[in-house]
């Protein structure tokens, strides 16, 4: 008669399959994720043509570190595209083949004074 | 009266008053019907299973195949940009356009197991400075992209195609 106070502990009467936790592509979580770094990365820079690479690179794989922490079992692809503000126009379109339960995707746009930031992160279940 | 173990009975008494509310001889046992009567009767959606394939990988000829596609953007890109100048108000169409001219496309390559994602980027060219970069967190022997630029006096047009084995 051993009284288990742990979580870990239970008795062998049936085995319940384990359950598979609901995988869904969590948008909310990834926009706080990516405005989080974006902010971090970029705050009030002006734009720079020799910083621009550096500033992609850094937020890339900010981003790719934070969603590997989230141990989800997807596959992610993360574009980011840093324009300088002249008044241009920029559009981005994507359209994607996937299965639409499990897959998906968030854009997040930024700016400041300077430049527009637009990050798109794409989450592929595997 | 054949002897019956009395779980036994117990269940059929269960499934007998279910089969009552449900009409003469209906034997569905429906665990999901709400408490209140006047709801529509809720069928529970069989989940399907499918059996596993024990495929790890592409098989050849069926992995993503890098030049195919980049011809492929070069061919669309092409053809849609030719004479086009940047219109404010047609660029938006244009992209999402693009983008699902190309999906449609790669699709056609007809590779088994295989996702997609397309980005199309339009953007005036007015000698503003862009950067346009991706990272992938994918498996580096199945997974790969292609990326595309055109450009003409007005515009600058970039395509990205992803594609990722899903096993």
């Amino acid at each position: 008669s051993s009284s288990c106070s742990s979580v870990f502990c239970r008795d062998d009467r049936m085995e319940e399959p384990v359950a598979q936790e609901d995988v869904t592509f969590n948008a909310d979580e990834v926009n706080g994720i990516v405005k989080e770094i974006v902010e971090m990365t970029l705050g009030t820079a002006s734009y720079a043509h020799n910083k621009v690479s550096q500033w992609s690179s850094e937020i890339l794989e900010a981003i790719i570190k934070r969603l590997t922490a989230t141990q989800k079992p997807y596959k992610y692809v993360v574009t980011c595209s840093i324009m300088q503000k002249t008044g241009a126009g920029l559009h981005t379109a994507s359209s994607s083949y996937w299965d639409n339960t499990t897959d998906g995707s968030t854009v997040v746009r930024w700016e400041n004074k300077f430049l527009y930031c637009i990050t798109a992160v794409y989450g592929l279940a595997t | 009266f054949p002897s019956v173990p009395l779980g036994c009975v117990r269940e059929r008494m269960a499934m007998a008053t279910t089969s009552a509310a449900g009409g003469p001889g209906a034997r569905v046992v429906d665990r999901f019907a709400s408490a209140n009567p006047e709801d529509p009767p809720t069928t529970p959606t069989p989940v399907i299973k499918y059996e596993n394939t024990y495929i790890t990988e592409p098989e050849n000829g069926e992995k993503f195949q890098r030049s195919r596609v980049r011809a492929l953007l070069v061919e669309v890109l092409q053809e849609k940009m030719k004479k086009k100048n940047y219109d404010a108000e047609k660029a938006p169409d244009l992209a999402k356009d693009l983008s699902s001219l190309i999906t449609t496309r790669v699709k056609a390559l007809a590779w088994p197991r295989y996702k997609f994602v397309v980005q199309v980027t339009v953007t005036e060219r007015t000698g503003q400075g862009v950067e346009i970069a991706s990272r992938c967190l994918w498996d580096v022997q199945r997974d790969n992209y292609v990326a595309e630029t055109f450009q003409n006096s007005t515009m600058i047009v970039m395509a990205t195609v992803f594609g990722c084995y899903y096993d």
